[in-house]
Order: C-alpha cells, then structure tokens, then sequence
C-alpha cells in the first residue's frame, strides 16, 4: 500500500474504495480501541465503539469538508463522545450488564456466549473483573474534562500537545487537567480498594 | 518525607513523574513504612491494569464485521439543490407560511429538516436568512437532509 495524503484518501473514500478504508481501519482499529476501553473497560463495548466510528466514517464521507480537523482527530473525538454516551447508557442498564457482556449476536445472527477474560485462572480472571469495576468506576468519577484527557494520555499515550488539539484547549491548561484528574483518581482508587 | 507528602504523591511517584531526589525520598519510605506500602500497592495494583488494558488490541476479525456493516446499509445522501433567488424567496415563503398556519392551529408539523447553507457560512436562525436574502452576490444553496 502506497503513502497517500489525507486529502487523497478522502477523495478515495468518498469514492467508496474498499481497499483503501480497510488500510485505513487497519491503521486506526487498535489506536480506537483502546480508547473507547479507557472509557467502557468492556472489550466488547470497546468493539462495538469502534464498529459504529468506522460504520459511521463510511456513511458521512461524502459531508466531509475540506478545512475541517484532521481525520484522526475527528476520529478520536468521535470516538471520545461514543464512548462517554455508552458509559452514559450502560449506567441505566447496569442491572443487565453483567450477564449481558458475556452475550452477543454474530454476524450471521447466532448468539454466542464469549468468556471476556482469556485467561483461564478463574481467580485471576475474577480479580480482573473486580479491578476493572474498580478502574471504570474510579475514572467515571472524575469530571468529564479530566476523563477526557487522562484515558487520552494514560490509554492514547498522546502528548499533552495532542490532547490540546483534540480537547480544544491549550496545551499548559492540559497539563493542570491532567494533573488534577491524577490526583482524583489515586483518592478515587483507594477508596474503592478500602 | 513524612507519610503525608508521600501518600500526595503516590501516583506521580507510580508514573515516575517527580523530581530524582522525590523519587528516591518515597522509595525509601515505602521501604520502611507498612502502612504507605499497602497503599501504594493498591493503586499500583489498578493502575498496573489500566496499564494492560491500554496495550490491548481490537479484534482481529473487527474488519469482516465492519466491512458486513456497511455492506448491509447506504451511505447517508445529501441532495444539494441549488437555487436562484427567486426560488430562494419562494422556498422562505413557503416555509414562512407553512410555520405560520402550523402555529395558527397550534400544531406543527416538521415533514423534512432543512440547513440553509452559504459558500462559508451556516445560516442557523432567521436572522441570518435574512440576511441571505439581502446579499445576493453570495451564492446560497440549501441542502436537504433525506
């Protein structure tokens, strides 16, 4: 696969070229996902994010306009919105989550029932489950800014001048953000872990 | 340091992002003290798990389910009309009326959503229709959402 600009490949997907939004997905599909598990701590929450940016990337190409952000970033900001709107939804529905997470729909339409965890040590795999509890509950805790931009920094490994670009915000008012949400969520961990 | 100031910085001390002299003061404590220990090892426990989480991968099959996703639905179409001025005062009219007699019995329907769209600018509100209407050396074209 050659190098392409950004402009050359919107102009590509915008020509509905296959090929090339796979390379594209390729590129991102990990970067997203491990995003949208700095938020959701659920792989296949995580998936499913990640399913509906591409599906929805693919679906509005042809509004994109010139000018606009640089790809990557209206991803990671779409990605950031999805994934909040999910941990949004999924606390109306936490009664069912627990069975629901090991339930989902193939594409051919069966139901599978998927152990989440991979590892096979029942002890490991439940104190897995417990620390995620405890990491999505400690980071849902922090104020929507802080949250932002700590999974960006610790889940993205982004730069705080990164950060700035897809917060909107500078980069010296990043660094206070993500100072502050550190510190809340060390009392926040602690707390849960008590 | 006293088990204060290092309990206030446990989590900078986790990601190695104090000063040489603080890093070496709080390992030194956390040697000697229980109590911060089992603390510290607590938080780095959680964040020891965020940290494998944020080396995971997606999927390796997630680009068959995307590639059946959007095999199964149509892109979403924009319909671009372009339309002169006169069209543009006929359609504003129409629209004004319509709104008019919808509010008159106290109902309103809302059949389609309209975005009036200028070469650079989004024109929201009334206001700036408007003000459309008086510019005519700017080239106005309204885009309707299917």
């Amino acid at each position: 696969m050659e190098y392409i600009s950004e402009e050359i490949l919107i102009q590509r997907l915008k020509a509905r070229d296959k090929k090339v939004f796979q390379h594209f997905v390729n590129q991102y599909k990990d970067k997203l996902f491990r995003l949208a598990m700095g938020f959701v701590h659920d792989a296949f929450l995580a998936e499913d994010i990640v399913q509906d940016v591409f599906v929805k990337l693919w679906q509005n190409i042809d509004s994109w306009q010139e000018g606009r952000a640089r790809l990557g970033t209206w991803l990671y900001k779409v990605t950031v919105n999805h994934s909040l709107n999910k941990v949004r939804d999924n606390k109306k529905t936490a009664h069912v989550q627990d069975i629901g997470q090991f339930v989902r729909q193939s594409n051919d339409g069966m139901i599978e029932i998927q152990i989440p965890d991979q590892t096979r040590d029942p002890h490991k795999a439940l104190e897995n489950k417990e620390l995620a509890g405890i990491l999505r509950r400690a980071i849902n805790s922090l104020p929507r800014k802080q949250r932002i931009a700590f999974v960006l920094s610790k889940y993205q490994k982004m730069s705080s001048k990164e950060i700035a670009e897809v917060m909107e915000l500078s980069v010296s008012n990043v660094d206070v953000i993500i100072h502050r949400a550190k510190k809340n969520l060390q009392k926040q961990i602690l707390k849960l872990m008590r | 340091m006293n088990c204060h100031q290092v309990r206030n910085n446990l989590i900078f001390y986790y990601y190695g992002e104090l000063e040489d002299y603080q890093m070496q003061q709080i390992k030194e404590h956390l040697q000697q003290c229980d109590l911060c220990r089992r603390e510290y090892n607590k938080l780095a426990l959680a964040l020891d798990y965020a940290h494998k989480q944020s080396q995971m991968k997606a999927p390796s099959d997630i680009w068959q389910a995307i590639s059946g996703r959007i095999d199964n639905t149509q892109p979403t179409k924009t319909r671009t009309v372009w339309l002169s001025a006169v069209q543009l005062i006929a359609a504003a009219a129409a629209i004004a009326i319509a709104i008019l007699i919808g509010s008159l019995m106290g109902r309103t329907y809302v059949e389609q959503s309209y975005q009036i769209v200028s070469h650079q600018q989004l024109y929201e509100d009334y206001d700036s229709l408007v003000e459309a209407f008086t510019s005519f050396d700017q080239s106005v074209y309204i885009v309707l959402d299917k």
